[in-house]
Order: structure tokens, then C-alpha cells, then sequence
């Protein structure tokens, strides 16, 4: 008999449930926004949805979205949105709720794929730690685009699971392109396709039995591997070429070379916020221009603040890739708290996969709580202190600075405690089945 | 009689026009442009630097070697001379056209002004949606300015601090939608039919050697098209254009002379030449003291010529409306606050003003801007339209922004007749994060006192500048102090950054490794077990 993963409680089908409330949570707030645009000088609506609604105005008159000063972002989004000006200015926060709603309904096909003795209400908390969360409620329903990029990633994860080598690649491609953090996870995916790939459940994957180093590079090209780096590769470079040749060089620039070498100076979460901005080269006379100044010092800096990154996402990769969205989870953790530039937009990166990693961590709710109160918290004594710089001129700038490096430390002491609670799959080769442990401890 | 003696013979003038001096962060072909002048005369010359091609030395015959510094773009315009813009193969096509308007509404204070139409694919138009492609700001272009008026003796504007600023400035490049800068005037613009998207805009204040000849040109222009207030001189396209620029004329005098601009744009040269041409042989009948009759001899063709009206139009004047500031202040904390104007408008006639309009042109600088969503959704709410007169990029800091002219206009106001009448005025500003600063904790930004322009349906809706009714000592422009980095720490900060960061990296990984080998501990347990 097929197992039951729906929580059915006094007659009610909560899982489905919860997509409901998620999705009408979701609607009602984007009509709030409607009518809060509309009625006060504070807008509900962040500004980045007014530029794709311009760059999309600019397609739709025959011109390029880049005819819209900030728009930096791939034409296909500007596509996308077209109905916002055919149609009705909305359409775009409906096709990120959509999105929302993808992102919960791939997600739980990903976890009965991969944990096939989840309990229905271990899935049905995981789901709601996705369609219940606050801040992926409000960045969708206030324009940003983010829940696109998302889906897109677990379509691809979902479809690695699926064993549809295809699609995955497909989605893998296109999901660089839409944005280019996801090429963090090419590594790990390409060491997760073994050579057994197509012979092998996805629920039968478990850090505990790693590849030695030898075995991992004398495979390191099979037919599984190249099929999907190539897949991904030709996706990829065939959409950005395309673009390329309508839009020219300032499709590369603005959609990828500008998150690459992009360095504002405005504060932000970013732990390296203040030495970036004592460090932008301080011109001030037509004679400056011609000083090299600390030309090999700054590489210095570059590289040293680089490498802190590197090492930790290829330790994460060569350890955890075979729970490969433990591995993916923690890349991303380790790939916002050291990037140049924070924003909150970056965190629905890994609280979409989140839900992904509640069933193998033996966290408990209360700990949850306490790492999301922690993370918040530090958040929060940033917020005070770029509240005083930023609305009452006060000189705290020294404050931000410590405040990023709290914010930087929970996220160090939230890798910590997700990496030590995490629990991989234990496959006993004496019996034929997966027995996860802690869903032992939790029916006892 | 014809009398060879009384031609006037110009001398040699050079004007340069300097456009915004960019370095491009990546490694394209840098674009050189060398300017020669072909007359041996000339004392001014634009050489390339032998050791750097983005350099141009500015050599004077008589003083030697002036200065050294980067330029990617001049342009130059000599009279009684031949100039030669000599273009890389790369920029061959980049400048579609150049229309030169001569102004001589006043013939006190003419002006000559460039439009620049650039080619959608040029640098210089790709430039501007670099928002982190290093650019000269205001305050440097000032400096490099300052250095060519020395040498070429005529003031350039924004450079020269002498400049009562007749008009609004471009340092940047401006979408052809936005409104050209020319507030004290009114020219008609939309029949100029630009192809590309952006143009650069510049304008000279000429000194007394070019007067003569602009007073000239007007009395000629307005024997040809004597309802017209500006007039084109030239436009440079690919195909030679003859055109006449200028005239020599005596009222006593039985002829007119012309000089001839001769400009022909091949693939790599753009050349402008300037031509005494002998007149054709006139009659003139002084009609009064300001008409005169043209009969040409030649061929009959005679033309009236009378004083010029537009003057008189004006039903008001700048005496019959003042102001005077109640308030100018900047409110709220921050980097995010209000500039609030409140003064009173007087109205001296006997006569009331109706469907006026008052607009206050903010001169900000370059650690200030306004958010156009912004004052457009406040006007959406009953705000003043607010005109922002170049390209806006928020995201720049300061350093590598420049200056720029908001105006902002109060609609329907009626003016009593000897009543005063109160207006207020507020406008969102916000500032840019600033260079840090060695010793200070602050850095300064100004906002100037703004001008003043009122139209009404008695002035013929032309722009008219106000005045204050007395100068008033304490009104004085507004000085912002804003927080900065502090540069004294910048060392510690850098070395205490990368710190953190590494433990942090090597606590994860450290954790990662020995979690793994308890992890591996209990799988040989298991298969113990």
C-alpha cells in the first residue's frame, strides 16, 4: 500500500491546508500592497519591482530593458513580466506567489523522494516552515523576484531525485543564468552523479559512505557527469549568448559582471561593509587619478578576504555531498554570510531549502526557535545602529561594523549547530530498508 | 565705394569644449581624439602624450608644457582656421552630429551652445549605464577647467566661477526626453530630430572678442529668418554643408561680408573651416533710427528689417515681482530630509497675474540627489512637479557623481495686484555616502539658494527671473555636515575584518571534520553491530 503523507487530523487535510492559507496569506498582501501604494508615500512594494515593470514597459515599446538605469537583471525576467503592463501592474507579485506555491509542492516531492519514511507531520512541518515563513511572504508579495530563482533551483534538486538527468540540467542552466550564485552548487552536484547514479534511490545516498579521493578523480568524467555538465553548460551559454547578441555587452555587465565586481560603498548586513568602503580609493583632485596608490595591497586584501570562502565551500562539498541538500543548504549559508554585499533578499536562498534538511537534524522546535531568535537578534542590533546613522546622522559607523561581525558569528554559530545536529542517512546492509534514526526516537 | 580697409580682421580664437573625462575600469581600446589647428598663429595645441596614450598635453607656444592629465573627448572649434578632429578607427562614427546654436536674444550676453548627438552604440552613451564606471565628478572637472581657461582665455562654463549661469548645466549624458536646460530662455526643440538616445550639452560664455561678430550674425540672421529668435548656424553631418556664419556690416557701409563655415566629416576626419568670402554689393535706406531697408543689388531681393519685439511682449518685468525668503531650511536628521522653502511673492502692479507658475531652480552638489519615483509620486499626491535636468544615478556615491539642477514648480497661483502672497515649498533630498575622512567625523555638502523664475499668462508664459525685494545677509546657501568612515581606523578595521572572517571559516571546518569522524566512529558501529 502506497504510504499516506498527508496529515489528516479530526477529518482535515492540513497539508493541503496549508497550501491554501499560504497561498491566501499571500493574496490578501498583495492587495494590502495595492491599496497601500496607492494611498500613502511609504510604499508596501519594493523599488526593484518598479524597475522590472519599467525595463518590461521598455521590451513592450520595442526598446531594451536596459533603457532602465538599475535594471540588472536577465531580459527573460522583463519577459515574465510583460503582462504587468498588458495586463495589470500585479501580474509579477502573482507570478512570485506562484512560484512560492512551486517551491512548496517541489519541496514535497523532494522529501518523499528522499526520506520515503517521513512521517506526515514531519512533512507537514517542513512545508510550513517554507508557506509560513514571514520573510518569504513579504519579499514575494513586495515584488522581489527571488522565489523565481528558487524554484528553479529545487526543480533542479527534484529532478536529480526524479533520476531525469535532462531536466535537471535544464533547470540547473537556466537557473545560473536567471542568477549566478547557483553555480556554487555545480561542484557538489556533478561529484553527487556517481557512476551507479541511474541504479541508485535517491533515499540510498548518505554522507556516511564517501568516495575516497582516488576513487572520485579516476571517475571524475563519466557518461552520467558529462551529459549533465553538458546539458547545463549548452543551456546556459545558448540563452546568455542569445541575449548577448540583442542586447549587446551591457547584458553581460548589468545581468553578471556588476554583481561580480560590485562594491557599494552603502552599508549593508556584510561583514566586510566598512573595510570595503575605507578602502575605496579616496579621490578627491585630478592627481589622484593618476596615483596608483595601494594597487598590491588591495590584491592582498581581495584575496585574503576570497579564500576564507573557497575553503569552506569545498570542505562543505567534499564532505556532505552525497546529502546533497544538507550540502547545498550549508554552501548557500557560507556563500551569503562571506559575500561582499547582504541583503535580505539573499536569505529566501537557503530558507528555501531549509525545509529540505528539517527531517535529517535532530534539532527540536525550541532550537529552532532559539537560531532564528539569534539570527534575528544580531540583525536587529544592525537595523539599531544603521537606523542611527541613516535617520539621525549619528556617527555609528564603528557600530555597523560590529554589528555585521555579530551578525557574521551567529551565522558561524548556525553552521555549527546545523552541521553538529545533522543526522545522515544510516543504510543497513543487512536489512534491505532505510531506517532513519531519529524517526526511530520519534515513534518511540 | 568700395573700401578694402574697412574689413574687420578677426583674430585666431579657440574654443574648447571639454567633455566628461571618464577611465573605464575594464580594459577597452581607449579612443583618442588628437585636435591640430592648421594655422601656425594659433598658440594652442592638443598634443598626444608620448609615454600615455589617454593623456593630452596642453602645450602653449609662449609658456611651454601646462599640465598633464587624462582626456577622452575634446572638441574644438576655431575661427579663421582650420580645425582637423582626427578620430581612432574605433570611434570613427561615434559623433552623428553637432548642431552649434548661436543666442543672441541679448545682444549684451551671447551665447554659444553645443548639442552633441552621439551614436546609440558610442562609448559615450554606454558610459553613462556603467553606474560603477569611474567617471570625473563636478568638483575635478572644475580643476581641469580652470587649468584650460588659463590657456585658452575664455571662460568655459560650469567652469567659470564668474558666471552668473545663464542656464542649467550637463556634465553628464541625458536622455533626449528630459528637458534641455534653458530656463531663461524658451527655444523650440522638438523639431531637432535626434536618432540616438542620449546627447551632451555644453555652453560657453563668450568674452567681448566674440560680441562684434555675434551682434553681426544676428542683425544677418534676421535679414533670412527674422522670426526666428535662435538661430543654427551649423550642423555636422556627412555630407558637406556650406553655410554662412557670419557678416561684417556698416550702415554706411554698400556691402556685406560673410565668413563661410565649410565642415566635411569623412571616416577618420571631421574638419571645420572658416572662409572670408567678399560680399555682394548693397543698398541700405535708413528708414528710423532702429529700421533699414536691404536692397541687394545683385538680384533685387530687398528685405525690411525692424527692431526686435520680443522685448516688448513681455506684458511683466523683473521689477514687478520679488520675494523674499521666510524660510530656507533643511529639516529631519539623517541622510534622508526636507528642503523647505517658504517665502512670500510680491506683486507690484496695479494689474493682477493669473495662471502663474513658479519655479525654484535647486542647484544641489554632488553629494545630493532626488529620487524621481519619489517626487513623482509626490506630485501624484498634489506635490509640485519636479524636473531633474540630467540623468540621476542613486546608486553612485559621491565621488564619482556630479552636480546637478532640480527645478521645482508651483502651478495655478494667482497674483493679487500690491498684495504679497506666501508659497511653500518642499522637496525630499538625500544624500550619498561620502570619501571617509583622515580627522573629522563629517564631511560637508551644500545646497545653494535657489533662483527664482515665474511665468504667467501675462508674460506669455515665458520664463521671467525674480528677484529678491532686499538682499537679505542671513540667507545664505545651506551647509549639511553628514557622517563619514573614519580613514584613521582603516588598517585596524581591515586586519580585524579578515580575522573574524578566517576563525570563522576555521571553526566550520573544524567542526565539519571532527563531526565527520564521529559520524564515521558510529557507521563502523553499526556494521560492528
Amino acid at each position: 500500500m502506497k504510504p499516506q503523507y498527508n496529515y489528516i487530523k479530526a477529518g482535515w487535510n492540513l497539508t493541503k491546508l496549508s497550501f491554501t492559507i499560504g497561498f491566501v496569506v499571500r493574496l490578501i498582501l498583495i492587495v494590502f500592497s495595492e491599496w497601500q501604494d496607492a494611498n500613502m508615500l511609504v510604499k508596501y512594494t519594493d523599488i526593484d519591482y518598479v524597475v522590472y515593470t519599467d525595463a518590461s514597459r521598455f521590451v513592450v515599446e520595442g526598446g531594451s530593458p536596459y533603457d532602465r538605469s538599475t535594471y540588472r537583471y536577465t531580459p527573460l525576467l522583463a519577459y515574465l513580466l510583460i503582462p504587468n503592463i498588458l495586463v495589470h501592474k500585479a501580474w509579477g507579485k502573482l507570478l512570485f506567489v506562484i512560484c512560492d506555491l512551486i517551491i512548496a509542492f517541489l519541496l514535497k516531492s523532494i522529501l518523499i523522494k528522499r526520506f520515503p519514511q517521513i512521517t506526515p507531520k514531519a512533512l507537514l512541518i517542513s512545508l510550513a516552515c517554507w508557506l509560513f515563513n514571514p520573510i518569504a511572504i513579504n519579499v514575494s508579495t513586495r515584488g522581489n523576484a527571488e522565489s523565481v530563482i528558487g524554484a528553479m533551483v529545487l526543480a533542479t534538486i527534484y529532478f536529480l531525485y526524479k533520476k531525469n538527468l535532462v531536466l535537471a540540467s535544464l533547470f540547473y542552466g537556466l537557473s545560473v543564468h536567471f542568477k549566478i550564485y547557483p553555480i556554487i552548487y555545480s561542484i557538489p552536484i556533478y561529484i553527487y552523479i556517481d557512476e551507479i547514479y541511474y541504479h541508485k534511490r535517491p533515499s540510498d545516498y548518505t554522507s556516511l559512505s564517501k568516495r575516497s579521493f582516488k576513487h572520485i578523480l579516476s571517475n571524475l568524467f563519466t557518461s552520467n557527469r558529462m551529459k549533465f555538465f553538458l546539458l547545463s553548460a549548452s543551456t546556459f551559454i545558448i540563452l546568455t549568448v542569445a541575449m548577448y547578441l540583442i542586447y549587446g555587452y551591457i547584458f553581460l555587465y548589468e545581468t553578471y559582471l556588476y554583481h561580480v565586481i560590485r562594491a557599494d560603498n552603502r552599508h549593508n548586513f556584510s561583514v566586510y561593509f566598512y573595510q570595503i568602503y575605507l578602502n575605496t580609493p579616496v579621490i578627491e583632485s585630478v592627481k589622484d587619478l593618476v596615483t596608483s596608490g595601494d594597487g598590491i595591497n588591495n590584491l592582498v586584501i581581495a584575496l585574503a578576504s576570497f579564500l576564507p570562502q573557497v575553503l569552506l565551500l569545498l570542505v562543505v562539498t567534499l564532505v556532505y555531498y552525497n546529502d546533497l541538500e544538507f550540502c547545498l543548504f550549508l554552501e548557500t549559508i557560507v556563500f551569503v554570510a562571506f559575500n561582499k554585499v547582504c541583503t535580505v533578499q539573499y536569505f529566501i536562498w537557503y530558507f528555501s531549502i531549509l525545509p529540505l534538511v528539517i527531517p535529517s537534524s535532530s534539532l527540536t522546535l525550541f532550537k529552532y526557535i532559539g537560531l532564528f531568535l539569534i539570527w534575528q537578534g544580531t540583525q536587529g542590533f544592525w537595523l539599531f545602529s544603521a537606523f542611527k546613522l541613516e535617520f539621525l546622522g549619528e556617527q555609528t559607523f564603528f557600530n555597523i561594523w560590529l554589528s555585521g561581525i555579530l551578525f557574521f558569528l551567529a551565522n558561524i554559530f548556525i553552521l555549527v549547530v546545523f552541521i553538529w545536529n545533522h543526522n545522515p542517512i544510516v543504510i543497513s546492509k543487512k536489512s534491505n530498508t532505510t531506517t532513519p534514526i531519529q524517526f526511530n526516537k520519534k515513534i518511540k | 565705394m568700395f573700401n578694402n580697409n574697412s574689413k574687420i580682421n578677426y583674430v585666431s580664437l579657440v574654443l574648447l569644449f571639454i567633455f566628461s573625462i571618464s577611465i573605464v575600469r575594464s580594459e577597452n581600446n581607449v579612443n583618442r581624439i588628437v585636435v591640430t589647428s592648421s594655422k601656425v598663429e594659433s598658440d594652442i595645441h592638443l598634443m598626444t602624450n608620448e609615454k600615455d596614450d589617454n593623456a593630452v598635453d596642453i602645450y602653449n607656444e609662449k609658456k611651454g608644457l601646462q599640465s598633464d592629465f587624462t582626456l577622452r573627448h575634446t572638441l574644438s572649434i576655431a575661427m579663421d582656421s582650420s580645425v582637423q578632429l582626427i578620430f581612432n578607427q574605433d570611434t570613427k562614427d561615434e559623433v552623428q552630429s553637432v548642431t552649434v546654436y548661436l543666442d543672441h536674444k541679448d545682444p549684451n550676453h551671447p551665447n554659444i551652445q553645443l548639442l552633441i548627438d552621439y551614436s546609440d552604440w558610442s562609448p559615450s552613451v554606454k558610459m553613462e549605464s556603467y553606474s560603477t564606471v569611474r567617471s570625473l565628478s563636478f568638483n575635478e572637472s572644475l580643476i581641469v577647467c580652470g587649468i584650460l581657461e588659463q590657456l585658452v582665455g575664455v571662460p568655459i562654463q560650469p567652469c567659470s566661477s564668474d558666471s552668473e549661469l545663464p542656464s542649467l548645466l550637463h556634465m553628464g549624458l541625458a536622455p533626449v526626453d528630459l528637458h534641455l536646460p534653458f530656463l531663461d530662455e524658451n527655444p523650440n526643440f522638438t523639431g531637432t530630430d535626434f536618432t540616438s538616445k542620449k546627447v551632451r550639452f555644453l555652453q560657453t560664455e563668450m568674452s567681448q572678442k566674440l560680441q562684434d561678430l555675434l551682434v553681426e550674425s544676428k542683425f544677418y540672421s534676421r535679414y533670412y529668418k527674422d522670426s526666428e529668435r535662435m538661430t543654427t548656424v551649423f550642423t555636422i553631418s556627412p555630407r558637406p554643408v556650406l553655410q554662412e556664419f557670419s557678416i561684417k556690416f556698416n550702415r554706411y557701409s554698400k556691402e556685406i561680408s560673410f565668413t563661410q563655415v565649410m565642415s566635411v566629416k569623412s571616416v577618420e576626419r571631421l574638419s571645420i573651416s572658416f572662409v572670408q568670402r567678399e560680399g555682394a554689393p548693397v543698398q541700405l535706406k535708413l528708414l528710423n533710427k532702429d529700421s533699414y531697408e536691404i536692397f541687394n543689388m545683385e538680384n533685387g531681393d530687398h528685405k525690411l528689417v525692424q527692431p526686435d519685439r520680443d522685448t516688448d511682449d513681455h506684458y511683466i518685468t523683473s521689477q514687478d515681482v520679488s520675494y523674499q525668503f521666510q524660510d530656507r531650511s533643511i529639516k529631519k536628521l539623517g541622510f534622508h530630509r526636507d528642503l523647505v522653502t517658504s517665502l512670500v511673492i510680491t506683486n507690484h502692479l496695479n494689474n493682477g497675474l493669473h495662471e502663474c507658475s513658479l519655479s525654484l531652480l535647486e542647484h544641489l552638489d554632488e553629494v545630493i540627489f532626488i529620487d524621481k519615483y519619489e517626487v513623482d509620486e509626490i506630485q501624484r499626491f498634489g506635490g509640485p512637479q519636479v524636473t531633474i535636468y540630467q540623468l540621476i544615478d542613486l546608486e553612485k556615491p559621491s565621488l564619482s557623481s556630479t552636480q546637478n539642477y532640480v527645478s521645482v514648480v508651483k502651478s495655478n497661483l494667482t497674483l493679487s495686484p500690491n498684495q504679497y502672497q506666501s508659497i511653500n515649498i518642499s522637496l525630499p533630498v538625500h544624500f550619498r555616502y561620502q570619501n571617509p575622512s583622515l580627522h573629522s567625523p563629517t564631511r560637508q555638502s551644500t545646497i545653494s539658494i535657489p533662483k527664482l523664475f515665474l511665468k504667467c499668462k501675462e508674460s506669455h508664459n515665458q520664463w521671467l527671473r525674480i528677484y529678491p525685494s532686499y538682499q537679505d545677509p542671513a540667507q545664505q546657501s545651506i551647509q549639511i555636515q553628514l557622517p563619514v568612515g573614519q580613514l584613521s581606523i582603516r588598517h585596524q578595521i581591515s586586519f580585524y575584518t579578515l580575522l573574524i572572517t578566517v576563525i570563522g571559516s576555521l571553526i566550520v571546518v573544524i567542526t565539519i571534520i571532527y563531526r565527520n569522524y564521529n559520524n564515521n566512529n558510529k557507521s563502523q558501529k553499526i556494521k560492528g553491530y
